[in-house]
């Protein structure tokens, strides 16, 4: 499929800047097909095998996926998840965020190690106190 | 084969009929199927395997939904190719070619109507994405206290969301920019991006109709904007032509829009 020279053809638009080419894996993506062919393109009804409800509920879960995996996760739609294709490709967001968090994580339980000889301070500055009195 | 049930693929008119037709769903052959004006791009699928009690049940397998969805792409995009084709929404199943008849039929008008507006039209999609340098700017120094971390947490969230407000504008801009060659043209909600497979965010999901004759030059603004320095921070990305999924089935557009 795509392979076959009859399918759109994906190109990076960025000629000049080859930091901006962007490849894709593939020639027409999943998102791309799904979105169109089942939420777009028309419904004509008449003997109809499958109730227009169905088409209907079909489609509105369809448009949340391509729209918002976590909208559709949220409403308790996870259909897709079973597929290795989009499992493999979640859960890698935000990364530069989670660094800085690590980062800082880190830092803070550093702090905690150092932690016991700052009580251990005010102990031996008591002891002086009493030492004094 | 066992008993059949008719899938359509989509609606062309009688008189461009194309003669050859890649496989369609589950590699059945694909015919034409003409009613008065209109003709429908068709084949026959098993009953078992594809009824209405099997598309409920894998309509929650993705897997089996992608390839049917690609099956059925194939041939409009086939078909597309040479001659103007209303798309059909998946699932698309009749009873018989009789039923199929009398629907077409009965859709006619809307059907034709939708005919001379995607006439000599192809779609094009342009998408616009963040790129991954805009993505994450420049962290600031480490910080040294949790009350530094969370000002220099504050000037990165406010820089960010006016660099945010910058880029839109820019996307907007090509939107409209695009816009002026094409007969018609659209924005769709951006798709996920575990779903575009994509890491940055998507900006814009412009779907475009554009005459055949003005492709070229579509092509050539597309270029043309993506060089432009002040797209620096966005990736531009076209893909097409694609049947014009996007530019037909008006009375279903009004109705969504009211929903």
């Amino acid at each position: 499929m795509g392979s076959d020279g009859t399918g759109p053809q994906r190109m990076p638009a960025a000629r000049g800047a080859p930091e901006q080419l962007q490849t894709h894996p593939r020639s027409d993506s999943l998102a791309d097909v799904l979105e169109r062919v089942l939420d777009k393109g028309i419904v004509i009804a008449g003997d109809i095998q499958i109730r227009l409800l169905d088409i209907e509920l079909l489609t509105i879960k369809l448009r949340l996926l391509v729209a918002s995996v976590d909208k559709a996760r949220e409403m308790g739609i996870n259909w897709w998840e079973s597929d290795e294709f989009i499992t493999r490709l979640d859960d890698t967001d935000e990364k530069g965020e989670l660094s800085e968090l690590s980062r800082r994580l880190e830092a803070l339980e550093g702090r905690i190690n150092d932690s016991p000889q700052v009580e251990s301070n005010p102990t031996a500055g008591e002891k002086e106190a009493r030492g004094r009195a | 084969m066992d008993e059949t049930i008719v899938h359509a693929y989509g609606i062309i008119s009688a008189d461009d009929a194309p003669n050859q037709f890649p496989p369609g769903i589950a590699d059945t052959t694909v015919s034409i199927f003409g009613v008065d004006r209109l003709a429908a791009v068709v084949s026959l699928l098993p009953v078992e395997g594809f009824g209405a009690a099997d598309w409920e049940r894998n309509a929650t397998n993705v897997v089996w939904l992608e390839r049917v969805a690609r099956q059925h792409h194939a041939v409009l995009q086939h078909v597309a190719a040479t001659t103007a084709v209303v798309p059909l929404r998946l699932p698309s199943l009749y009873g018989n070619l009789k039923s199929l008849a009398d629907t077409l039929r009965s859709a006619a008008e809307p059907l034709e109507r939708d005919l001379r507006r995607i006439e000599g039209k192809v779609e094009w999609s342009v998408k616009v994405y963040r790129s991954a340098e805009a993505q994450s700017p420049a962290v600031s120094a480490p910080s040294s206290s949790g009350r530094d971390y969370l000002l220099a947490r504050s000037r990165d969230l406010s820089a960010r969301s006016s660099a945010q407000e910058q880029l839109r504008a820019r996307v907007r801009e090509i939107h409209e920019t695009l816009g002026q060659i094409c007969a018609e043209y659209l924005r769709n909600q951006p798709q996920d991006a575990v779903l575009s497979g994509r890491r940055e965010q998507m900006l814009l999901n412009g779907a475009y109709l554009v005459g055949k004759a003005d492709q070229a030059r579509f092509l050539e603004l597309v270029q043309e904007i993506a060089d432009d320095s002040s797209t620096k921070g966005l990736s531009v990305e076209v893909s097409g032509p694609w049947p014009a999924y996007n530019f037909t089935g008006e009375a279903e557009t009004a109705r969504e829009a009211l929903t």
